[in-house]
């Protein structure tokens, strides 16, 4: 269950948001994740919302996207969008195959309400 | 309703406490490898091979890192071989603020060699750096040659690949050429070690691979 680790940091960033910006809630928030990322979209759901109790996030919406797989030719750079790895190149028929897609995971964008009363 | 675009990595401050946490590790020029497999691999068998052959000419301290007991770290002090157990009590990965509380009142300038055992665990260790100079994956002849093609990130992140029981070969069927093909197409740079932690087959081979990084290490100024 490394999601909670996730959930806490990304909190922990809109927490900082939050002293810059001034809002009282957060409605919603974006999250893009890699391929290989590893995150289970319920999992950290599931996280996100029982370490949001209590904060200015509670209420917030997480819309998560992840990445498709991707491969990448080592020969041509030809790159393809796919589950599972090719045998070859779909352009050159090189068999040197290598994995592009990436692991990172990313707070794209945050929604506020104005309301500062 | 206001939007604001952040673009904000999530990995980002472990990475800075990572990369801060290295350079204390190479300004007290402390050499210092994370070892991550499935559980069973033969992590903690691995390090009872490698200290009779280091300890002579190098100071080893090790962290071990389990959800839960003592055992593994008990195993090694047994030995001989300094160790601290690190329980994560859930967790299933180290990070590194756990690292830095293991060793507190550790003189690290007094350590040549710091081995990280990680959790027995193929995917939520693999995304926290540790600070470590030599990320090593470990596998196993048992786990079947599929393990790189569902865990492509472990291998990606290593730098070496540890292949442990070999001796089984001759009892279990394992396609060797699909194996490597799958890490290599994960990380094309990675490097293989076969060995055997029982019979102690390419133990040797790897452990002057070690020191040779150790003596490398030394040598830079930092
Ligand atoms: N046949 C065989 N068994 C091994 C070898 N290395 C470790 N084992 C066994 O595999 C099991 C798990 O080893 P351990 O070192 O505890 O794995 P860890 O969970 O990765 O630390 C133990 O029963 C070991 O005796 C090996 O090279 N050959
Ligand atoms: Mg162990
Ligand atoms: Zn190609």
């Amino acid at each position: 269950m490394h999601e909670l680790s996730i959930a806490k940091e990304i909190l922990r960033i809109i927490d900082n948001m939050q002293a810059q910006h001034d809002f009282k809630t957060v409605a919603g928030v974006t999250i893009l994740a890699g391929a290989l990322s590893s995150v289970d979209p319920h999992s950290l759901q599931f996280a996100f919302s029982i370490a949001s109790e209590g904060t200015c996030a509670e209420k917030a919406v997480m819309h998560l996207q992840i990445e498709p797989m991707q491969y990448i030719c080592r020969d041509c750079d030809n790159i393809m969008t796919m589950a599972r790895p090719p045998q070859n190149c779909e352009k050159c028929q090189s068999l040197r195959i290598g994995i592009k897609a990436n692991s990172e995971i990313e707070i794209v964008s945050l929604e506020f309400d104005d309301d500062k009363n | 309703m206001t939007k604001i675009d952040m673009k904000a990595n999530v990995y980002n401050r472990n990475q800075e406490m990572a990369d801060a946490l290295r350079s204390r590790f190479t300004n007290a020029k402390t050499y210092v490898i994370n070892i991550v497999s499935s559980p069973g691999s033969g992590k903690t068998s691995l390090i009872e091979q490698m200290a009779p052959r280091l300890m002579p000419e190098l100071n080893l301290f090790v962290i071990d890192g389990d959800v839960e007991t003592q055992c593994d770290a008990i195993r090694l002090q047994n030995a001989g071989i300094p160790a601290v157990q690190i329980e994560t009590h859930g967790s299933c990965h180290l990070d590194v603020p756990m690292i830095e509380k293991a060793l507190t009142g550790i003189e690290l300038a007094n350590i040549d060699l710091l081995i990280i055992e990680n959790i027995g665990n193929l995917i939520c260790p693999v995304g926290f750096d540790l600070g470590e100079h030599l990320r090593v994956v470990m596998a196993s002849l048992t786990e079947g040659e599929d393990k790189p093609m569902k865990y492509p990130q472990a291998y990606r992140k290593a730098q070496v690949c540890v292949f442990n029981k070999i001796d089984l070969a001759e009892f279990i069927p394992f396609d060797m050429e699909k194996f490597q093909m799958a890490a290599k197409r994960a990380n094309e740079n990675i490097d293989f070690f076969d060995v055997s932690c029982t019979k102690g087959n390419g133990i040797d081979q790897w452990c002057s691979y070690i020191k040779d990084k150790v003596r490398q290490h030394k040598s830079i100024q930092p």
